[in-house]
């Protein structure tokens, strides 16, 4: 369980790094949850997963991992960031080995992981982002194509089997089909009992993975709840400059006319629905 | 997270020495340093502290910042110094253990940190009030004239401020790559002196390739925009010297003058 | 007009990246193409501007054929290409710079350069950003920044590659439309590149292309209601076609829909 207890961030406007500022922020992540977090450019939401892990320290409160401070002195921040798998924006960027098999078990090697485990954490990690024959492990990782790549880099980060995996735009720059198939296993991750937290720009994706939303504007914390409850408040959504996905939006004008009509999380949910109504 | 102060950072202001041409600038700042190594006497060296003083009052820019753009070239300040002074041989003035100290040495010392730091001030007041741009535009006009011995002159500046504008996206990406890479596990400044080296492979490798390939997409595009290498291109920014060029000119030249003359009178 | 003609270009010998490519755009035309990673599109862009020469057939702009060597400029100038990575395109250190870097190599004076510049970066709501670097703006101002620096060129044909990839859908919706305007102001023609579905409806017509082929060209509203090309070819469907074609097949509605207004419009007046 991940928890944030009255977090500030300050930064120096005039710094390159861009790094943003967080206000005031608590929440809290309970095990087999699938969280995402959602904001403008700016609004702090790189921030906050890189406190996560230890890599942003607070300039005040604390990150809690299963009720230790990862700050504190005490605690080797190694095994916090096992335990807190972040897979960062266009991860397949960070490629350097020589084979897949080499760039997925190159994390969990640095975390102690002795040989006899490594082989079969590396392909497990790998069946888990869809790769089901054991030859792609011999390939070099730069010779994958785009949305390979991105889940042999996602798969890199779950070789070293974090308790939560958090995910920087797990979608960006990809095609229908290279999304597709990444929320498939990812929407996996989740139902095998790993908690997944993720930032997105991407409404649909949130619609289609999420089941709590976490909203950021200018660093404070603007929501905390269940998805369908973020939907339905209009006002908020306008406020922090956020894409009402189509699907949403047809429902929510529906329901003008029919009252009943339950919260859609995709286009088939809709219709579905209006079949039922007909058939009556 | 502190801004990174780059030796003397181009602030812009409305400062005078920031409307001043960018060729000039160079051209002074570089004679002014060449000049340092005539002059022979402390009151010649204290005249241009003075004037290094001035100028960078007239930049506006912090004495603070003056000193932290030192801070690089401290150790070796230091260093040169303290060897000058120990190990200089003639009259000795004062010893300590086997550490002597001459009067020689003394005035060695004294030149040499004088030289260093008056190099760096007027090199900070050229940077500090000089865009990358103008720096370059300046230096591609500098040096002008080699495109006698068919020299790419032009080629060559654009190239400078290429890479400059690359700065703080290779920047950003190195923190963004180490990041991701510390969360797979890296500790990037502990062990041993080669476990550190070991650890560095996996920040530079993705750095390089990830700089080829901007590298390549940035010369489609500029291919896409009708660059062609060592065709004639117009210039957009303009260069002129006016009156206040001619002002430092002539005060930089009459300093100089002064410097050397100063223990004659 | 840009007039590709049974075009075939291999990055490999033996492997094709497109292959028997026909279509035009004409001036003030918006022809979009869409299709998933890998289909080609990016090489067809590339072909459109002169950087790559086709291995059969042509490519012609306003009658001037991309081989000729002579014409290249004559192409460059005619077609402007923004690409999907704005960090990846620019060259000067301020946005000023970086929209003069065009003009500065097609010989355009000081003076007009200046104007002109003045007169694109109003145009486009970036004139307040001139004086700045361009690495410090969010992605949607740099990837008008890069418009601007190929607009400012005054090109007739504008060739979009994925230019709204990488943004938020907020920021993709504003560049969208953006080129829109201006292809309709300044009479442009457009091909505008694509993998979203949704940015492809304004069109007037859409290409859809699938491993280096063209599988089908039409009006938008008749490609968009193809649940079974779109899949085919890699790309999302369309939510309101998805649910009226479930619902027609159903009998519910007579008719796919493609605007969202018009299927609740149907579905709430009987």
């Amino acid at each position: 369980m991940l928890e944030l207890k009255n977090v500030f961030v300050t930064y120096d406007p005039n710094t390159i790094f861009m790094s943003n500022a967080l206000v005031d922020i608590s929440l809290m992540i309970k095990k087999n949850e699938s969280v995402g977090i959602v904001g403008r450019i700016g609004s702090g939401k790189s921030t906050l997963i890189q406190l996560f892990n230890g890599l942003i320290k607070p300039d005040n409160g604390a990150v809690l991992l299963d009720n230790d401070d990862i700050n504190s002195k005490q605690i080797d921040i190694r095994k916090v960031r096992k335990k807190v798998g972040i897979v960062f924006q266009y991860p397949e960027e960070q490629f350097f080995a020589e084979t897949v098999f080499a760039e997925v078990a190159f994390g969990p090697k640095n975390m102690g992981m002795r040989e006899t485990e490594l082989k079969d954490a590396v392909f497990s990690a790998l069946k888990d982002m869809g790769f089901s024959s054991e030859k792609i492990a011999q390939r070099s990782p730069f010779s994958l194509s785009g949305g390979e790549k991105r889940r042999v880099a996602i798969a890199s980060i779950i070789a070293m089997n974090p308790d939560i995996l958090v995910l920087d735009e797990p979608m960006a720059g990809m095609d229908f089909n290279g999304k597709e198939k990444l929320s498939k296993y990812i929407k996996n991750e989740i139902k095998n009992g790993r908690t997944v937290v993720f930032v997105t720009h991407n409404m649909e994706e949130l619609l289609e993975i999420a089941d709590r939303v976490i909203a950021l504007d200018e660093g404070k914390k603007v929501f905390d709840g269940r998805v369908r409850d973020f939907f339905s408040d209009e006002k908020l959504i306008e406020k922090i400059g956020i894409d009402i996905p189509s699907v949403v939006r047809m429902r929510n004008k529906l329901k003008k006319y029919y009252s009943d009509i339950p919260f859609c999380r995709t286009p088939l949910e809709i219709s579905s629905y209006l079949k039922k109504r007909y058939r009556h | 997270m502190r801004k990174r102060s780059f030796f003397g950072q181009y602030n812009f202001s409305d400062s005078l020495l920031c409307k001043l041409d960018p060729r000039v600038k160079i051209v002074l700042v570089f004679s002014i340093v060449v000049f340092l190594f005539f002059v022979k006497t402390i009151s010649g060296y204290i005249l241009l502290l003075l004037f290094s003083i001035f100028l960078i009052l007239l930049a506006k820019s912090k004495i603070s910042d003056v000193f932290r753009s030192l801070a690089p070239i401290l150790f070796l300040l230091l260093f040169t110094v303290l060897f000058q002074l120990f190990f200089t041989p003639g009259k000795v003035v004062y010893s300590f253990f086997f550490l002597k100290v001459t009067s020689e040495g003394i005035y060695l010392a004294t030149y040499i940190a004088m030289r260093l730091m008056l190099l760096s001030f007027f090199t900070f007041v050229l940077t500090a009030t000089t865009s990358n741009i103008e720096l370059t535009d300046g230096f591609e006009a500098v040096i002008s004239p080699l495109k006698i011995v068919r020299f790419p002159t032009e080629d060559v500046a654009l190239m400078i401020s290429i890479a400059m504008r690359f700065v703080p996206v290779l920047f950003e990406e190195a923190t963004r790559i180490m990041k991701a890479q510390t969360s797979r596990g890296v500790l990037f400044n502990k062990g041993s002196l080669m476990q550190r080296a070991r650890s560095f492979l996996p920040l530079l490798l993705p750095l390089l390739l990830n700089a080829f390939n901007r590298a390549d997409q940035l010369a489609i595009a500029m291919e896409a925009r009708g660059f062609v290498v060592g065709k004639a291109r117009t210039k957009y920014r303009e260069m002129q010297i006016k009156k206040i060029d001619l002002f430092f000119i002539f005060l930089f030249i009459l300093i100089m003058a002064a410097s050397i003359m100063v223990k004659r009178i | 007009m840009i007039h590709f003609k049974d075009v075939s270009f291999a990055y490999k010998e033996g492997k094709w990246a497109v292959r028997h490519i026909n279509f035009t755009v004409n001036k003030g035309e918006f022809v979009s193409i869409i299709g998933g990673n890998g289909s080609g599109k990016s090489t067809i862009a590339r072909l459109s501007d002169g950087l790559l020469l086709p291995q059969e057939g042509s490519v012609f702009v306003d009658e001037i054929n991309s081989r000729a060597k002579k014409d290249e400029f004559f192409i460059k100038e005619k077609v402007g290409i923004v690409f999907q990575n704005p960090d990846n395109q620019f060259v000067g250190t301020t946005v000023e710079e970086d929209i003069a870097f065009g003009l500065e190599n097609i010989g355009v004076e000081r003076v007009e350069a200046k104007a002109r510049i003045e007169q694109i970066s109003s145009l486009l709501g970036i004139d307040k950003y001139l004086h700045g670097s361009p690495s410090y703006l969010s992605g949607g101002e740099k990837q008008k920044v890069a418009i601007a620096s190929v607009l400012v060129m005054q090109p007739d044909y504008l060739v979009m590659d994925e230019i709204t990839a990488l943004l938020d859908p907020v920021s993709r919706k504003e560049v969208l439309n953006l080129v829109h305007s201006i292809a309709e102001n300044k009479n442009i023609g457009v091909l505008y590149i694509t993998h979203i579905t949704e940015e492809v409806i304004k069109s007037d017509k859409v290409l859809v292309l699938h491993k280096g082929e063209k599988i089908k060209e039409g009006a938008p509203a008749v490609i968009l209601q193809d649940m079974k090309l779109l899949r085919s070819a890699g790309v999302a469907s369309l939510p309101s076609v998805i649910i009226s074609e479930d619902l027609r097949k159903h009998g519910i509605i007579s008719a796919s829909f493609v605007d969202e207004e018009d299927l609740i419009g149907s579905l709430c007046s009987n």
